[in-house]
């Protein structure tokens, strides 16, 4: 290809097409985002002047169209190039040319800010008076527009991505086709990497309605003052009539649907590696660097690695990591240059890139054996924070409110003895136990979810059942506030038809601007349906007391060493049962006999301490009994009652007539035997008992002496 | 704030949910410490529930389920039922309609109260045996008698453990070994040849344990491993006292506080008395205590983790 400065009408359609067109796109719709400076980039020429890459384009176009904008000879040309069907699109110049010109709108004071034919007509001619649409534009641009999305769809079906133009329901047909594509560049919307992460947009997961992700958009950008945060600002202003609201939203919940989470390069969009910082430990602090697997990748890299020149890095078996690890030996003063400013090593299929930051949060890596720096936090996961001294009071008081017993109270410990890394400080280890309640020190943020999620999140709270938003009684959620919406919540009832009742909340007073969350469980809420909004944003939940009968789906499905459910052994022989007794007179001891003799006796008691216990507790209560449990190796025949007062003799009472088991007498003198015949039998014992006891007596050796 | 424990409110939502993954119950248990501001780890709130019987755990796949509802026969409470395992809203209305009789007055109990984060005991007194199995049927509950026999007999022993060979442990990342003469854990500070006994790091939001003999390591449970390095030592740490006569004092059995039971070991004494073990008022020796434990269930689960209970009968001091 020659020069860019004179490159013809074909050299461009190639240009355009290599630029824009590629698998990265496929299936989704192309921003076909030309401007000044996209044109340079591409053309490697001057943003500005008869050198530039616009200059060069139009140049090109205007050998094909004339000065007199006829645009049938692309039209020709589109249909003879159609039969022939190879290469790039022979529409794509002039349908770019169209797209700078709206680029430019505004551009001049001197013109309406509306008006897109002046810029195109000095495209081509900077001293063209006319102000309307010039030469053949009106009958072919829409068939031009056209041809190409035909082209692009049908014949090589979507596999690179798809241009078109959508003038449904515009007013101004002609020109919204270029408008729609002119208003951002591709490179902006790879910025929305960030704006996704704090909205707390989940990868894979369903975006919030356009309109919300553009309202959220033009609050995020205000007060951001680099060019392409202007420019997402700008496409998102309201204005009745800007057509541009629905293209700027369509293209919101493309990329947020197509959002991994993942880093992407923000010129070319494509997938970029990411290199990891590794410490072994706080006492082996030295700081390394790994290349980490992803599947966007590939198994295999070439990278370029300072000091060792190109290197292959291989992923081996599952692993998440490419070997070798690390990836070389790196001087201090370079170190602590990565770690603030971040680099990128070149590579083929992609270069790999540390993002710089003055805080590294790193987890431990079973696979690695070391600490690995992360997006993100984990509750739960042992953690090590490296950041410079002067952060390390703020992180340090802050992290002491998230965890329990970690080792935050340690001194932040150097990561090496030389001087170019003495700023550095290793926090940790330390693991969080919760969410954190305030907001995190600026150097930490970007590792806490922010809370900020655009439609109204529920946080916590204890769910039940299939519905995503059915929690228990008692088990309410809390409201992550909106920080891009500046309106309080506000809760309502929702009552069988749909009317809805305002439920002034209780820790409303206590909702200040700081405050990123509402915990609806002071609330206390009935069981019913309910819907919180704060501005445009709204949440519906419904509060339930239970949906189970006897237990969940599930239940009793783990079993401990294979047999044992809650207190349940399955499988197991019988337990012996209790006997029911009567219970004991007060304090007393009272004592059970069986027909076995003496080795059949044992005694019963009141369970007075668990009575005392109970008396102790919440609410209080007392225990009576008239009959108890006693738990004999033996069938209780006998009952020896000891009096409960003075004067009063303890009572023998019958529980089963059962006669003496014996072919031996039983021994005299022990408790058994001087139980059965020292005890009166209980006034109002049957004559069956006093007959059966007779026969106790005699099996005793020696009878009793009674 | 409702009157519920954090350990009611989740094992209410844990019956409710029936079972599912471990990320899933610490996020619940997440939930309740964070409403109840209770600074205790997740995984200790769930293990409560485990070992009154509620739920199960199974550790080793992530999984969990609820326990069915079971009416316990407990020697030595006087016909004092304890309701264990699933606690849904539905199935709690049941159990009050069925003790809704002038032969049942149901009860509850809050946890001691260095556990009252526990979910609070549920007891039915009932005027028999029949009384007790009736209550049982009409809410639909299993009815057991003397679990913590049965539990305790179902425990495995030290000997039944098998050993699963690992890699060694870097001793660069905060590992810590078991001395069981002063049963507490101590920093490895060497990176030498490595005593024998029990090891264990912190790496992930629980512990792994390691023990290592014979120049190998292999992985093994917490309580086990302690257990295995006492008996190693010839170390004691379990004392049985006998109920006292009248019925004015439970028998209790008092572990060290340092030492972890078995699960299943755990579950066999808190049953004894439907609670969790209470740190004594004066414990200069740091014990945990569980009331109401028969000497058989106490010879049954210390002869299977190698230890021979000092037993102290009243009136012997």
């Amino acid at each position: 290809m020659a020069e860019a400065s004179s490159w013809n009408y074909e050299d461009w359609s190639e240009r355009l097409f290599q630029t824009f067109f590629s698998t990265d796109n496929g299936g989704e719709d192309i921003l076909f985002a030309i401007d000044d400076t996209v044109l340079a980039e591409i053309s490697a020429l001057s943003e500005e002047g008869e050198d530039g890459g616009a200059a060069s384009l139009s140049r090109a176009v205007k050998s094909r169209v004339s000065g007199q904008w006829r645009l049938g000879n692309i039209s020709a040309a589109a249909r003879a190039w159609e039969r022939r069907g190879t290469g790039a699109h022979p529409a794509l110049p002039v349908l770019a040319l169209t797209v700078l010109a709206a680029s430019r709108m505004a551009a001049d004071e001197s013109i309406a800010n509306t008006n897109y034919y002046v810029p195109l007509r000095r495209l081509l001619d900077p001293g063209d008076p006319g102000r309307g649409a010039p030469g053949d534009f009106r009958d072919e641009i829409l068939g031009l527009w056209e041809s190409v999305r035909e082209w692009s769809e049908v014949a090589l079906e979507g596999r690179l991505g798809i241009l078109k133009a959508d003038t449904t329901g515009s007013h101004f047909p002609y020109i919204a086709s270029a408008l729609q594509h002119a208003f951002l560049r591709s490179s902006d919307l790879h910025r929305l990497d960030a704006f996704f992460r704090v909205l707390g947009i989940e990868p894979a997961g369903e975006p919030p309605v356009g309109g919300e992700l553009r309202r959220a958009l033009k609050s995020w950008t205000s007060n951001k003052e680099e060019a392409w945060a202007r420019r997402l600002h700008k496409a998102c202003l309201d204005d009745l009539d800007n057509e541009l609201h629905k293209h700027c939203e369509r293209l919101l919940i493309r990329e947020a649907r197509r959002w991994d989470g993942m880093p992407r390069d923000v010129m070319t969009g494509r997938a970029v590696g990411r290199l990891r910082l590794a410490i072994k430990s706080r006492k082996h602090p030295g700081v390394q660097l790994f290349a980490q697997w992803d599947e966007r990748i590939g198994n295999e890299v070439e990278l370029v690695v300072p000091g060792d020149g190109p290197s292959s890095l291989r992923r081996e078996g599952d692993s998440e990591w490419f070997e070798p690890n690390p990836l070389g030996e790196f001087s201090p003063p370079l170190i602590d240059d990565w770690l603030s400013d971040g680099v990128e090593f070149a590579g083929a299929p992609t270069k790999f890139q540390l993002l710089g930051s003055a805080a590294h949060v790193l987890r431990y890596d079973e696979e690695m054996f070391s600490y690995v720096s992360v997006d993100f936090m984990t509750i739960g996961w042992t953690h090590l924070i490296l950041t410079r001294r002067k952060h390390v009071d703020e992180v340090k008081n802050f992290l002491a409110t998230l965890t329990e017993d970690s080792d935050i109270d340690r001194e932040a410990a150097t990561v090496s003895d030389d001087p170019h890394l003495a700023d550095w400080r290793l926090i940790g280890p330390f693991k969080i136990d919760s969410r954190p309640a305030t907001r995190p020190p600026e150097v930490l943020a970007q590792y806490l979810a922010a809370g900020t999620g655009l439609s109204l999140r529920l946080i916590g709270g204890l769910k039940v059942g299939p519905n995503q938003r059915t929690y228990l009684v008692n088990g309410e959620p809390a409201i992550g506030l909106n920080e891009l919406i500046e309106d309080r919540p506000r809760l309502y009832r929702v009552g069988p038809d749909g009317e809805e009742v305002e439920v002034p909340l209780k820790s409303e007073g206590q909702v200040e601007s700081e405050r990123e969350e509402v915990p609806l469980w002071e609330e206390r809420l009935e069981p019913g349906q309910y819907k919180i909004r704060q501005g445009p944003a709204t949440v519906r939940l419904e509060i339930v007391d239970g949906i189970a009968a006897a237990a969940g789906p599930g239940a009793g499905s783990v079993r401990l060493n294979g047999n044992i459910e809650g207190t349940v052994v399955h499988d197991r022989d019988e337990v012996a049962q209790p006997w029911m007794v009567k219970a004991p007179i007060g304090l007393k001891e009272s004592f059970l006999l069986g027909a076995g003799g003496p080795t059949e006796y044992d005694s019963v008691c009141r369970p007075r301490w668990f009575n005392a216990a109970l008396k102790m507790a919440e609410g209080g209560g007392d225990l009576a009994w008239r009959h108890i449990d006693a738990w004999t190796s033996f069938e209780p025949i006998w009952q020896v009652l000891k009096s409960g007062s003075e004067g009063q003799s303890d009572e023998l009472h019958l529980l089963e007539e059962r006669p003496p088991i014996t072919s031996e007498p039983f021994a005299a003198g022990t408790s058994w035997s001087k139980a059965l015949c020292e005890t009166a039998l209980a006034e109002d014992a049957p004559e069956a008992a006093a007959v059966l006891l007779q026969a106790y007596r005699e099996a005793i050796e020696g009878n009793c002496d009674v | 704030m409702s009157d519920l424990s954090p350990g009611d409110e989740l094992l209410q939502w844990a019956s409710e949910a029936g079972s599912g993954k471990w990320e899933a119950l610490r996020a619940a248990a997440g939930h309740v410490a964070r409403k109840h501001g209770l600074r205790r780890r997740p995984w200790l709130i769930a293990r409560d529930l485990s070992l009154l019987g509620h739920l199960d755990i199974d550790w080793e796949n992530q999984c969990w389920s609820i326990a069915s509802p079971t009416m316990n026969v407990v020697p030595g409470l006087g016909l004092c039922v304890v309701l264990t395992g699933s606690r849904p809203y539905y199935l709690i209305q049941r159990f009050r309609d069925a003790a809704n009789d002038r032969d049942v007055f149901d009860f509850t109990m809050r946890q001691p109260r260095n556990r009252d984060s526990a979910p609070t005991a549920i007891f039915a007194k009932c005027a028999s045996l029949d009384v007790a199995k009736e209550v049982a049927t009409r809410m639909g509950a299993n009815f057991v008698f003397d679990p913590s026999t049965s539990l305790a007999a179902s425990m495995p022993s030290l000997d039944d453990q098998d050993p699963q060979r690992t890699s060694p442990p870097d001793f660069d990342l905060d590992t810590e070994w078991f001395n069981p003469h002063q049963v507490e854990w101590k920093e490895c500070e060497s990176r030498d040849t490595p005593m024998e006994g029990l090891y264990r790091q912190q790496l992930t939001e629980r512990r792994r344990h390691l023990w290592y003999g014979a120049g190998k390591w292999s992985k093994i449970d917490l309580a086990y491993g302690q257990f295995r390095a006492l008996r190693d030592a010839g170390q004691q740490v379990m004392e049985w006292t006998e109920k006292a006569a009248n019925g004015s004092m439970a028998s209790r059995l008092e572990v060290h506080r340092h030492v972890r039971l078995p699960d299943v070991a755990e579950r066999a004494l808190t049953i004894c008395d439907g609670r969790v073990p209470v740190v004594p008022d004066v414990s200069p020796t740091g014990y945990l205590r569980y009331s109401n434990v028969p000497e058989r269930v106490c010879q049954s689960i210390s002869q299977k983790l190698g230890q021979t209970p000092r037993i102290v009968r009243r009136g012997q001091g």
